[in-house]
């Protein structure tokens, strides 16, 4: 297992793939951290006319920050999956893998551990501008790290169902397709409930991961949401064995 | 070493192989010919374990398909018709990646590595990243991992398609060297190719066998090309 997630990390940071990603995780995040601290400057600069309540960073950055953070999560995850079983067809190693003394589960968890490692390293640095937030200014710093760890469980959860999905597809095109379309449903599935109102809206807010995240955006910390996001990871790698397990059914 | 008893494989309605059995002792070298299309290939996947049987049974090295699957890939170094290569990695790297996919221990893998350079003529190219590698060269690491860890059985799907003249004979010499240690199984279309490296012949046309033989006994009267055209077109 290890084995394989050495050789993931090896080619992600060969390539000039990892660096990339990071480069541009960084670009886009510092780009929306920047219009919120714009925006909040502007609201406060106004409330100190109006209101007499002060806007709080926490409140009007951080968890605006998160949310727009997710969205960009949604369309970057399967970027970085699409390409996890589908290359190994087309480079033939997946013949030589499957025929290799190796167990799928291991195969599978050394996949999505190094795809998480560099997604995680990514996303790690759109949290130095709160970083920095948390520093110079009064920000509540237990709120924003509890945010930040929704986001790193949305991610995993995100690159979990990805990689499940990922792991019936031959090309990358129909890979990342499928994945996109599955996470923006999944994010959006409790769109249609709010007008309605019965025991269905619960349930299809309780099965967007976004209800969760905001839980813990807002530094809530609840074990029902950690249990929430545990299950979809463990959902999509069962999944992926699954469905690489029928290549070798016994 | 290999027996395959009543084999046959369809995709979906279609048979690719059909009620195949034949047997393979050790230390022999034993060359698939058939036409495009003739079930080398599927056959050669359902012995590796890399595709499922529809019917039938196989055994290596005294283990079942059915029953002990992960003894027979511990057993076997398969060449893929395309050699599996990661572009990225270097041809040493990569060949560490499967060694110890292979559970090649750490203690012998130095030198086995040493000794796989040398014998597939990869040791001045250990450093270079696979994806540029010429083909012939990729076909050698492609060789190089399919014996990396010493099987008893090593199965090679078109050796040498694609390869020079002077590679080819270099491989095939490769080849002869490896039969007198392993038992070997390789498909080919190039039939004095058989003749030169092989001891058995096994001829499919159809999913089926329709020569099966010691290229020695089989060549006495006929050439193995008559032979072969006789086989397909029967
Ligand atoms: N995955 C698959 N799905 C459907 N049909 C397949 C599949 N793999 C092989 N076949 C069919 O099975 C038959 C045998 O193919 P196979 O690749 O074993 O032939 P081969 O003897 O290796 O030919 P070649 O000399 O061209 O490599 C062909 O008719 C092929 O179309
Ligand atoms: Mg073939």
């Amino acid at each position: 297992m290890l084995n394989v997630l050495k050789k993931e990390l090896k080619i992600s940071f060969v390539t000039p793939f990892g660096y990339v990603l990071i480069a541009g995780v960084m670009v886009l995040s510092g780009f929306f951290f920047f219009s919120l601290l714009q925006n909040f400057n502007y609201v406060s600069a106004k409330s100190v006319n109006i209101m007499s309540v002060k806007p709080n960073l926490n409140e009007w950055v951080i968890l605006p920050y998160y949310q727009t953070l997710e969205i960009i999560l949604i369309f970057l995850v399967p970027i970085l999956t699409m390409k996890s079983f589908a290359e190994e067809k087309k480079n033939g190693t997946f013949e030589m893998l499957i025929t290799s003394p190796l167990s799928i589960f291991k195969l599978v968890l050394g996949k999505y551990l190094g795809i998480s490692i560099v997604a995680g390293l990514a996303l790690c640095s759109s949290f130095s501008f709160c970083a920095a937030l948390i520093y110079f200014t009064e920000v509540e710093t237990l709120p924003a790290l509890v945010g930040f760890l929704g986001l790193i469980f949305s991610l995993l959860s995100f690159l979990a169902l990805s990689l499940g999905v990922a792991s019936f597809a031959s090309s990358q095109t129909v890979a990342g397709v499928v994945s996109l379309v599955t996470l923006l449903v999944l994010y959006a599935i409790d769109a249609p409930a709010t007008q309605v109102n019965t025991s269905l809206v619960n349930v299809l807010s309780y099965l967007a991961p976004s209800t969760h995240a905001l839980n813990l955006f807002k530094g809530i910390l609840q074990s029902e949401d950690l249990i929430y996001f545990l299950s979809l990871i463990a959902l999509g790698l069962f999944i992926a064995n699954r469905s690489l397990e029928t290549w070798r059914r016994l | 070493m290999i027996t395959v008893t009543n084999l046959s494989k369809n995709f979906k309605e279609i048979p690719a192989v059909r009620n195949v059995s034949f047997e393979i002792t050790e230390h022999e070298i034993v060359g698939f010919l058939g036409p495009n299309g003739a079930g080398k290939t599927t056959t050669m996947r359902m012995l590796t374990t890399f595709i499922q049987p529809t019917q039938g049974k196989i055994s290596i090295a005294g283990y079942s398909r059915d029953k002990e699957p992960d003894k027979i890939r511990k057993n076997i170094g398969y060449l893929p018709e395309i050699p599996p290569l990661y572009p990225e990695l270097t041809v040493k790297e990569y060949l560490v990646f499967v060694a110890k996919l292979r559970s090649v221990c750490n203690a012998q893998l130095k030198l086995r590595l040493e000794e796989v350079l040398e014998l597939c003529g990869l040791a001045d190219f250990q450093n270079r990243v696979c994806g540029v590698l010429s083909k012939g060269y990729k076909q050698r690491v492609g060789l190089a991992q399919a014996i990396i860890h010493n099987p008893q059985v090593i199965i090679l799907d078109e050796p040498t398609s694609g390869l020079d003249p002077l590679q080819i004979i270099e491989i095939r010499k490769l080849i002869k060297e490896l039969g007198k240690q392993h038992t070997l199984i390789l498909s080919s279309h190039i039939l004095q190719e058989v003749t030169e490296v092989c001891s058995r012949v096994l001829i499919m046309a159809q999913g089926k066998i329709m020569a099966d033989d010691q290229v020695a006994t089989l060549t006495q009267a006929k050439t193995l090309e008559q032979i072969f055209i006789e086989a397909v077109s029967e």
